[in-house]
């Protein structure tokens, strides 16, 4: 039996050992491949990419410091017209028709 | 008569229930008080106490404890279902940052190997000392996967292992900051446990961290084909953490899933924990073993991170090799506190996150190996 706990013990530290070398192996050759990969991708990225547009220099009268006065907003209508009620009323409406039809399909679980 | 009904429950017990009463009264005192592995301590003291009450009737046949013993414990359901939850719960990204710390990984496996020439020596039989060696795992579901296959019932193996060596496993999986540090600082001087590490986020592809899982379960899978079920429910967790498309499941996986085995695992374990079977001289000799091979593990963690350390120039700090005996994470936790006794602004746990999940694979497929050549040796 000493011989048997031997053989188990040479062949399970061996294979333990093995196993572990060949994913680091694995893993590092992964890594690898993905690193030049990502790195391919960027060149062709980089490659076909538009020239950049040039950066308009802004006109000599520009001067940031200067104030802007803000432009004139419109008052926000706070009444929406019949038109927009009966548009929202029939998305509404679709949207709870396709729901029930899903949950009858299954297709929805709660 | 009606006196003996009344007191029936004082009558039917006998010394060893009390002790094995007084045994689950320790391990939820160490739980509750000091924290040790409380998710199982817990649940194990609780089923200890229960099952050593007489005339309770829960770990009969349809029993709660024997229904759940037969549906889960008997056969591979309740650790291939931690594997599937610690799977979704682990991060290789550690590892992945620094591949070579996964040879620590197979360095702490050494102790399940020594014992099991020393259970041989202790004349258990070779299933037996097979059962017994896994608790050098340092695994739970690893331990309880091969030990119930290897010693399923008394036929298989005149002595009863299941119960004492699962118990033994989990107790010294609490117990690692007890057991390993005193070893660690044997093995290392002050100044090899000083080494700093710096930690750089270095970047893991994505791509990488999802293949990774289906990677090790091919090669590993190909080498230790017994290992299959384990690395398969434990690389499909951790899979669906990675891929990112499932988070449903791989939350259910690491909460829900998880948390109801526990509860279920532990308070199976703690009924194995009979009184006629636990209290003898083969349990003590058990929980001997497993402790050697607690001890060995993480020695020969540690001496192997003595080669790298010279090998990489004194860039690695030996101590990342304790945490290699799995025990996730509370061997990377102990390795940072020693670390960190010596020199306050080391941190390592990042580094010994790396061998501690490493260990995990190693485990399983020690595993493997033991269950693919015990029964065709043993007969």
């Amino acid at each position: 039996m000493y011989l048997d706990g031997l053989e188990i013990a040479g062949l399970g530290a061996g294979m333990v050992f093995l196993a572990l070398v060949v994913m680091l192996v694995s893993t590092l050759v992964l890594r690898l491949v993905i690193d030049r990969i990502d790195k391919l991708r960027a060149a062709r990225v980089t490659a076909t990419a538009p020239p950049p547009t040039p950066i308009e220099e802004p006109p000599a009268a520009f001067s940031p410091a200067t104030p802007v006065d803000s432009p004139p907003v419109a008052p926000e209508s706070t009444t929406s017209t019949a038109k927009d009620k009966a548009a929202r009323a029939a998305a509404i409406a679709v949207s709870l028709y396709l729901t029930e039809e899903e949950e009858a399909e299954g297709r929805i679980d709660r | 008569m009606l006196v003996e009904e009344l007191f029936e429950g004082f009558i039917g017990l006998d010394w060893r229930d009390v002790v094995m009463i007084l045994v689950g009264g320790a391990l939820i005192y160490l739980a509750i008080k000091h924290k040790f592995e409380p998710l199982l301590l817990l649940p194990i003291g609780l089923g200890a106490m229960v099952t050593n009450l007489p005339l309770g009737g829960l770990t009969d046949e349809h029993g709660l404890f024997g229904v759940l013993r037969s549906a889960g414990l008997d056969n591979e359901l309740f650790p291939l279902l931690m594997f599937l939850g610690l799977g979704a719960l682990t991060d290789f990204t550690p590892l992945l940052q620094r591949p070579t710390t996964m040879l620590l990984g197979a360095a702490a496996q050494a102790g399940i190997f020594v014992s099991l020439m020393a259970a041989i020596a202790l004349d258990f039989s070779l299933r037996e000392s097979g059962s017994i060696a896994i608790i050098g795992s340092a695994d739970g579901p690893t331990t309880i996967f091969v030990a119930s296959q290897l010693c399923p019932d008394t036929d298989t193996c005149p002595n009863e292992v299941l119960g004492p060596v699962v118990v033994a496993a989990y107790s010294y999986m609490a117990m690692v900051p007890i057991i390993q540090p005193p070893i660690m600082k044997l093995l290392t001087t002050k100044a090899e446990r000083s080494i700093p590490m710096e930690y750089t986020d270095r970047p893991v592809p994505k791509l990488l961290k999802v293949l990774f899982p289906i990677l090790v379960l091919i090669v590993g899978g190909l080498l230790a084909t017994k290992a299959i079920p384990l690395l398969a429910m434990f690389m499909f967790g951790n899979l669906m953490r990675e891929s990112g498309v499932v988070d449903r499941l791989s939350n259910t996986a690491q909460n829900s899933l998880i948390n109801i085995v526990t509860i279920f695992l532990g308070l199976v374990i703690g009924s194995t924990m009979t009184g006629e079977s636990f209290l003898d001289l083969e349990t003590l000799k058990i929980l001997g073993l497993g402790l050697g091979a607690f001890i060995i593990g993480t020695a020969s963690g540690v001496l192997f991170g003595k080669i790298m350390m010279v090998l990489s120039g004194r860039k690695i700090n030996p101590l990342i090799g304790a945490a290699g005996v799995s025990a996730v994470p509370m061997a990377a936790r102990v390795v940072q506190r020693v670390g960190q006794s010596e020199r306050p602004d080391n941190f390592l746990i990042m580094h010994a996150m790396g061998p501690n999940v490493a260990g995990v694979i190693g485990s399983a497929l020690a595993g493997g190996v033991i269950l693919s050549r015990v029964p065709a040796l043993a007969g």
